[in-house]
């Protein structure tokens, strides 16, 4: 399967990415490479087959709703290039220039 | 270039022979010259490492050590390490430094094994060469000029040069055993759940394990122990107990049924390591072992199926590092949405963008039947392949990789080749399954090394071992009969590396 450009574009904004000219003309070319390698698949009997989530066939264990973690919000906010007073800072989802 | 086991430096601790303190200056001294040119670690830990070894002399003194306290260990950059960097070879952790331990780092600690460092990986363990690190590539102590498999790389290439005796990886389609392999090491992939992934940098969670690289199997047992057991932080560990794997390494392998799969060893497989296979099942024939041809017939879609399940799970995984929290962020951001994207395409490496272009692609309306859901019914196809088997054998037989490690560059600009470097080691991370890879000998590189025509350059050849779930005590116990009747494994790079 051959994506073309505006295929590839349209991911990138999905995946939240921002490729330029060059890199877009690249990484298209080697994204359908690899669609077309993993459409191999396309071909395998699968009919009846049961999806494999968990390689042992776990179930997701569940715990009390009890709270088990300690508050360690400054330790964490000191991570971020931009926090202040206990908040993340970050430019306006909603302005109205929007 | 010499090197000391795991379990001799636990014997001449012991035996008062030496202090924790002689051993990790030792080590410290060697890392800071080999590290050069050997580009293997990201971060060495030299000061907080000798303050571990006194206390750890202190508490041996005391009657209160255990039989690895004060050996020095050096942990993958993926593992999160409190207090010391931890990048996962990406420019977007640059500037993380980590504010708890992995729960392998803590088990660790807990039995008194020393950190002297952080070790060079792909990026976001994307790579099967250490090229996609953003620190540059680790080389391979046997030659220079080749990779030293990834994405563990760099904790393969710290064993093999003798700098510290055992080292953690993580494997989610080979990243422990290829490594392994290209280094002359045993490296083990055990079964899913076994290890703990908290504080593991997530890739693909249904498929990433921890794992130890050593030179001997003897080794990998010792801290295989270490690093397995139940973690209620982790909800896909399995809570069951771990044996005592280094006290099961003496069954006899009379009787033992060695299963051959038919798509491993075909006309793509080197020819000289096809000899060497051969002469290691030999050995294992001495010891008792039948071998049987089985068929594993679903291998050839192992890694398509895989291309989409990591990515996929890579491009979900991924999505938390958005600028905010934590890691890179842009300059001045104009928008929500500029922040978002300038700070992932900085930060993020081609690899790791391509894949998790990949597994948008895949999750993306309209194609997750085709993709995803096709990749998972695979997934089912093969781990019933492998159940089929292992109704017939005990254990299997396999090649780790299709060649000895290959020079930097070779692969670099063709995805889909080096993605299918792994084409023998994927298949065991979509089952789920234990495996291991240890030396089974050494082969002249397929094509010349610059500057070394005609020198008969010797690269070292990984055989693979793979078990039931949770069968780790029998493969080691294989791996350390076969070591017993041979020496690969104490050959040692040429001190190629001041």
């Amino acid at each position: 399967m051959t994506l073309t450009a505006q295929d590839v574009s349209k991911i990138a904004d999905l995946a939240k990415l921002h490729l330029d000219e060059t890199q877009l003309a690249k990484i298209t070319h080697s994204l359908s490479d690899l669609i077309t390698f993993i459409d191999q698949m396309t071909d395998a009997d699968t009919q009846g087959i049961t999806p494999m989530a968990h390689p042992l066939s776990a179930s997701q264990p569940l715990r009390k709703d009890e709270v088990t973690e300690i508050d360690q919000h400054e330790l964490l906010q000191h991570l971020s290039v931009d926090a202040q007073d206990d908040l993340y800072w970050v430019p306006a989802a909603i302005s109205s220039k929007n | 270039m010499s090197f000391t086991t795991l379990a001799q430096y636990a014997a001449d601790l012991a035996a008062k022979k030496c202090s924790s303190v002689e051993i990790v200056q030792d080590c410290l001294t060697k890392i800071n010259s080999a590290n050069k040119s050997l580009n293997a670690f990201i971060t060495i830990t030299e000061e907080q490492a000798l303050n571990a070894a006194k206390q750890a002399d202190q508490q041996r003194a005391q009657g209160n050590a255990g039989p690895l306290s004060g050996i020095p260990i050096a942990h993958k950059d993926i593992f999160c390490t409190q207090g010391v960097k931890t990048t996962c070879g990406s420019k977007m952790l640059d500037n993380f430094i980590a504010p708890y331990d992995a729960q392998v780092v803590s088990l660790c600690n807990e039995a008194g094994l020393i950190n002297v460092g952080k070790t060079n990986m792909d990026e976001f363990a994307m790579g099967s060469s250490n090229e996609t690190s953003f620190y540059g590539p680790c080389k391979n102590p046997w030659n220079l000029e080749c990779v030293p498999g990834g994405s563990s790389g760099g904790s393969a290439a710290v064993v093999a040069a003798g700098l510290v005796p055992a080292s953690t990886g993580t494997d989610t389609g080979g990243s422990i055993r290829q490594p392994a392999a290209f280094c002359g090491l045993v490296g083990m992939k055990p079964t899913y759940g076994r290890i703990s992934r908290w504080g593991m940098i997530a890739f693909a969670s249904s498929l990433d394990q921890a794992g130890p690289l050593t030179h001997t199997a003897e080794d990998a047992a010792l801290l295989l122990e270490v690093m397995s057991g139940f973690d209620n932080k982790d909800s896909t560990s399995i809570n069951q107990p771990v044996p005592k794997y280094s006290q099961q390494l003496t069954t006899s392998l009379q009787g033992l049924k060695i299963g051959l799969p038919k798509e491993y060893f075909n006309n793509q497989l080197d020819p000289q390591m096809s000899v060497l296979l051969e002469e290691a099942l030999t050995v294992f024939k001495k010891l008792g072992a039948q071998t049987k041809e089985i068929s594993l017939p679903n291998t050839g879609l192992a890694a398509p199926a895989y291309y989409v399940i990591a990515p996929a799970e890579c491009s979900s995984n991924l999505a938390r590092f958005d600028g905010v929290r934590f890691g890179h962020r842009c300059g001045n951001p104009t928008s929500l949405d500029d922040l978002y994207k300038r700070s992932r395409s900085e930060g993020f490496g081609e690899e790791v963008k391509r894949r998790i272009m990949v597994g948008t692609y895949a999750l993306s309306s309209g194609y997750y039947d085709a993709y995803y859901l096709k990749a998972q019914k695979i997934r089912q196809l093969i781990r019933q392949d492998f159940l089929a088997a292992f109704n017939e054998v005990d254990i299997i037989f396999a090649p780790t990789a299709p060649t000895p490690a290959f020079r930097f560059g070779e692969k670099s600009q063709d995805p889909i080749a080096m993605y299918l470097s792994d084409v023998f080691t994927i298949p065991v991370n979509l089952a789920g399954l234990p495996a291991l890879s240890m030396p089974v000998g050494f082969i002249n590189h397929p094509s010349p090394l610059r500057g070394e025509v005609g020198r008969g350059v010797q690269l070292p050849i990984g055989g693979q071992l793979i078990g039931r779930d949770f069968s780790e005590a029998q493969l080691l116990n294989a791996a350390h009969q076969y070591q017993l009747q041979t020496d690969w494994h104490l050959k040692t790079p040429e001190a190629r590396t001041a």
